[in-house]
């Protein structure tokens, strides 16, 4: 009884803990904080198409991932997290890039939108950044992850405005884009990610 | 506590799984004879994917016998890496062999897992590697195999299936084999599965790869605190490799007179940074004084590769290439520092062997003195560069990475400074910067203002050869013809330069280049654009660069020069255009074909040595690399840049080193490369061959029947270096022994014509 007491306790803590680690309100990160897994392939998933040729459903839900791009080879792996149960870690196995991506997600051209992440390496040493991806392009901005080889948990914040398109994008609301958040590691060792927030930055006044 | 066995299970079945993942493909460890009909018996739409394959002798694999003028055989072996039976693939003549699985589907957007074992004997001179076809295109994935001899290794390889010309979300998937090399390659045990996320998401964990870095070593009584060895010009010393249990602080080298050599310090520091203040050089004492200021030194420094390239290569990670300024700097602790340490001897210097120093002097440590030796060869090597040699010096990017693009009085003459200097350094390595001396349009009276002044300079310097005009591959801008105006505009050109350069006695160096690498559509173009240039000039040579067979015949005789690749050469067709119509042909190298010898920053020196030697051995009389400065964005954006900032090696596609070998230093001066350095030694190595020739001729003309003739000739086939085949010596130690070879029979030669 006493055991099972424990147990209950562990799993409310670890709830209680998923809760202090939810995203910012209007976070448009879906499953910020890694802590649901994807399961079972579900239809309609967008991994392989469009923005996301190349990228492969990974075991979190809403998440994307590749290892192999440039001739690399990484793992991604449950990592215990920065804050809640889960993680995300990517492991290097050969070098070369990989990473992680959010779904698209629709704004207004023109939003500002506010970045932050928690990010830590281990032996990380090479180079790694979120990339802003979609209808403005592949890396139409980008924001450097710390370049130290070995780090404990860091956060990493950056204000992005998203481009005005010249076409309207098909299947879109009109004065809309689609963007996507990838986060690419070149490094060796691994580098963890947590709790990943995109918000829109409303400006004082308005 | 029933969830958690519950999960635990999962996990348990889900890692079980993962292990014993279906293979996907058919008879993977070919251990099945062939029973039926495969490739016969397979829909249109799928055999469509094994063109140029048939049944090879195992169930459920093709087989492609010869690509690219190859001629491979596949048979069963019993050198298997387990069952009875592996894949043996054996070259006959190079090209490209192959084998084919039986096709299978995945969905976009899943994980290929290949994982298989291969082992080669002899298998040189040309990329073995796995190749992923079907409905996503040739190549939309695959990795490298080592080339050379090796026992059973694992290879696996991941992809994600992409989205590109799938059907209702599958794709139609069959990998290849292949192999380019000579010798023999063995294959077992391919598996083929889909991964899965989930599974290796828990699976247990693997130390992630670390970076490289040397082991420590314990410091011996007596150390004085660091460790200075040395190695040959044609040695990549890597700072984070494992210390060697001794080092040898001795040098020699070997060199005729007028000539440049190089050896190599090495300072190591296992046990602590080491700050290297100064190196000293001795003058040098033998049948006269060799100055110490016959000699420089530079550090080496190193610049890092970030991914597998689309060529095999050894390691990722940091590689020695740029040569910085001599003055102090720190080998950071468990790292070592090369110093690049460069003879030019005077042509005056008595030949025999000369005797010094070089000091190398740390901080608070006490300093180490490497003996060097110097053995002079008995003759002088001629300034002139015979083999011709050009690239396309890109001064529009030298400017940018400068911010000098000010085109005030002041700023034009910053300009000249500053591409006075890159033209120098280039031409100190007997590499002309001809591509760039051409593009003339008459000025407002209709005449031509002829670069004169600049044609003189750089033949001072010893550029041997230029491009006088260049009709442009028309596809780069979108174009399908050569317009009337243009060919009438471009001939006119043409005839008006040419009998200029004619009074002026430079139109033996002049060429007009033709549309880069033109496709098959391009060849009527090609066609007019040489006729119209010959009709107005017909002095003047029209090279071609062309590296398809087909192309090579339908323009033979039609342009005057043709210029292949090197590993392309003797698939062109271009040798049988030699020797039948005389046609001039020169060598390049480039990302495209990858194989070695090239100037990657991953391939090893001897590839830049013995490029020259490749002219010399396909009787090509020119030489030409596309760009020595094509840095990609490592001139690009505001803010610090190198050396302040790391210098970022990928300038193009998916090659590290591809199209640039010089570097941006502070000031505007020029900083030199390892494979510049090793290039110029090349050229220098045909100039031993040159003069071999020219005194054999001298023989054979005076009737000279010494052993000594006969010997030379034999040496000048250079059948231990390069064979005919296109496969080269990759032994440093081999390279530098016929070397030696040559120039005593150089000297050897001069005394049986009577030459001093």
């Amino acid at each position: 009884m006493k055991r099972i007491l424990l147990l209950s306790s562990v799993v409310l803590a670890s709830c209680a803990a998923a809760l202090l680690a939810q995203a910012p309100a209007g976070n448009l990160v879906q499953n910020s904080s890694f802590e649901e897994r994807s399961g079972a392939r579900k239809d309609g998933e967008p991994w392989g198409y469009g923005f996301f040729d190349g990228v492969a459903r990974s075991p979190f839900a809403h998440w994307g991932y590749s290892g192999f791009w440039d001739g690399g080879d990484y793992d991604v792996k449950l990592g215990k997290g920065h804050t809640g149960a889960a993680g995300a870690r990517l492991v290097c196995r050969k070098r070369g890039r990989a990473g992680i991506c959010t779904e698209a997600i629709v704004v207004p051209m023109g939003a500002k939108l506010e970045f932050r992440g928690w990010f830590k390496g281990v032996g990380a040493k090479g180079r790694a950044w979120v990339n802003f991806e979609g209808d403005p392009g592949d890396g139409w901005a980008q924001i450097a992850l710390p370049e130290a080889t070995d780090y404990d948990w860091t956060e990493v914040t950056g204000t992005v405005t998203v481009p005005a398109l010249k076409k309207q994008p098909k299947d879109v609301p009109e004065g809309k884009a689609r963007i996507c958040v990838f986060v690419y590691t070149t490094a060796y060792g691994e580098l963890s990610i947590d709790d990943v927030s995109l918000t829109p930055v409303v400006d004082a006044g308005k | 506590m029933r969830k958690l066995l519950v999960a635990v299970a999962s996990v348990l079945l889900a890692a079980a799984s993962a292990g014993a993942a279906e293979n996907l493909i058919r008879n993977g460890s070919f251990e099945e004879a062939k029973k039926a009909d495969f490739v016969g018996a397979m829909p249109k739409d799928i055999k469509e994917f094994y063109g140029g394959t048939k049944d090879s002798p195992f169930d459920s694999w093709s087989f492609g016998a010869g690509w690219d003028g190859g001629s491979y055989e596949v048979a069963a072996s019993n050198e298997s890496h387990s069952g009875k039976r592996s894949c043996e693939i054996r070259c006959v003549k190079k090209g490209r062999g192959g084998i084919a699985c039986s096709p299978f589907n995945m969905k976009v957007g899943s994980i290929l897992e290949v994982s298989f074992w291969v082992k080669a004997k002899d298998a040189d001179g040309g990329r073995i590697f796995l190749n992923s076809e079907g409905s996503p295109g040739d190549g939309w994935s695959g990795c490298e195999m080592k080339e050379g001899t090796y026992d059973w290794t694992r290879v696996t390889h991941r992809a994600v299936v992409s989205a590109r010309g799938a059907k209702d979300g599958n794709q139609t998937i069959v990998l290849f084999f292949y192999t380019k090399a000579a010798g023999t390659v063995w294959i077992d045990d391919v598996v083929v599965s889909e991964l899965d996320v989930n599974a290796m998401a828990d699976a247990a964990d693997m130390p992630a790869l670390a970076p490289p870095a040397a082991k420590p070593i314990p410091e011996p009584v007596g150390s004085v605190g660091y460790r200075v060895d040395t190695a040959t010009s044609l040695d990549k010393v890597f700072p984070d490799t494992d210390y060697a249990a001794k080092v040898t602080p001795t040098a020699s080298m070997s060199l005729a007179r007028n000539e440049y050599e190089a050896f190599q310090a090495i300072v190591e520091a296992p046990w602590r940074d080491v700050r290297v203040l100064e190196v000293k050089i001795s003058d040098f004492a033998g049948p006269a004084t060799l100055k110490a200021d016959a000699f420089t030194w530079q550090r080496v420094d190193f610049v890092e590769t970030a991914f597998v390239p689309q060529y095999q290569v050894d390691r990722i990670g940091l590689y020695p290439d740029p040569l910085m300024p001599a003055g102090p700097f720190t080998v950071k602790k468990l790292t070592r520092t090369p110093i690049w340490i460069s003879l030019k001897t005077p042509k005056d210097l008595p030949a025999g062997v000369y005797a010094g120093t070089v000091t190398i002097v740390p901080e608070k440590l006490a300093p180490t003195v490497v003996p060097v030796t110097v053995r002079v060869f008995d003759f002088t090597l001629p300034d002139e560069t015979h083999l011709r040699t050009m690239t396309w010096l890109g001064m529009g990017v030298v400017s940018a990475f400068y911010g000098n693009m000010d085109w005030s009085p002041d700023g034009r003459k910053r300009y000249g400074e500053l591409m006075n200097r890159y033209e120098d350094i280039l031409l100190e390595h007997r590499l002309g910067v001809g591509g760039e001396v051409a593009a003339l349009a008459p000025n407002a009276q209709g005449k031509y203002d002829f670069p004169d002044k600049h044609l003189d300079r750089l033949f001072s310097k010893g550029m041997n050869c230029f491009i006088m005009g260049t009709a442009p591959n028309l596809g780069r801008s979108g174009q399908k013809v050569y317009t009337p105006e243009f060919v009438q505009q471009f001939s006119a050109m043409c005839k008006a330069y040419g009998d200029h350069l004619r009074e002026k006695g430079w139109l033996d160096k002049a060429y007009v280049y033709t549309y880069d690498e033109a496709p098959k559509s391009a060849w009527p173009e090609v066609k007019k654009i040489a006729g119209a240039i010959h009709a107005a000039a017909p002095e003047l040579k029209v090279l071609q660069c062309l590296n398809e067979p087909e192309g090579v015949k339908e323009l033979a005789g039609i342009v005057d020069v043709f210029d292949c690749y090197v590993a392309q050469y003797h698939k062109t067709g271009v040798e049988a255009m030699q020797k039948a119509k005389g046609t001039e042909a020169w060598l390049a190298v480039c990302c495209y074909p990858m194989e070695h010898p090239n100037l990657f920053i991953e391939y090893p020196l001897i590839d830049a040595r013995v490029l020259a030697l490749f002219c010399w051995k396909y009787n090509a009389q020119g030489f030409e690399y596309w760009s020595p400065t094509a840095w990609g964005k490592n001139w690009q954006g505001a803010g610090a840049k190198w050396p302040m900032k790391p210098w970022d090696p990928n300038t193009f596609g998916r090659y590290n080193g591809d199209g640039y070998l010089i570097y941006p230093g502070a000031d505007g001066v020029p900083y030199s490369s390892l494979r510049l350095e090793v290039l110029r030694d090349g050229f220098e190595d045909y100039e031993y061959l040159w003069m071999l020739r020219d005194l054999v001729k001298k023989a054979d003309e005076k009737k000279l029947n010494a052993p000594e003739v006969a010997a030379a000739k034999e040496l000048m086939k250079i059948d231990d270096l390069v064979k005919d085949s296109g496969t080269f010596s990759n032994s440093r130690d081999n390279y530098f022994t016929v070397r030696a070879k040559i120039a005593d029979a150089v000297v050897a030669m001069k005394r049986v014509v009577g030459e001093k």
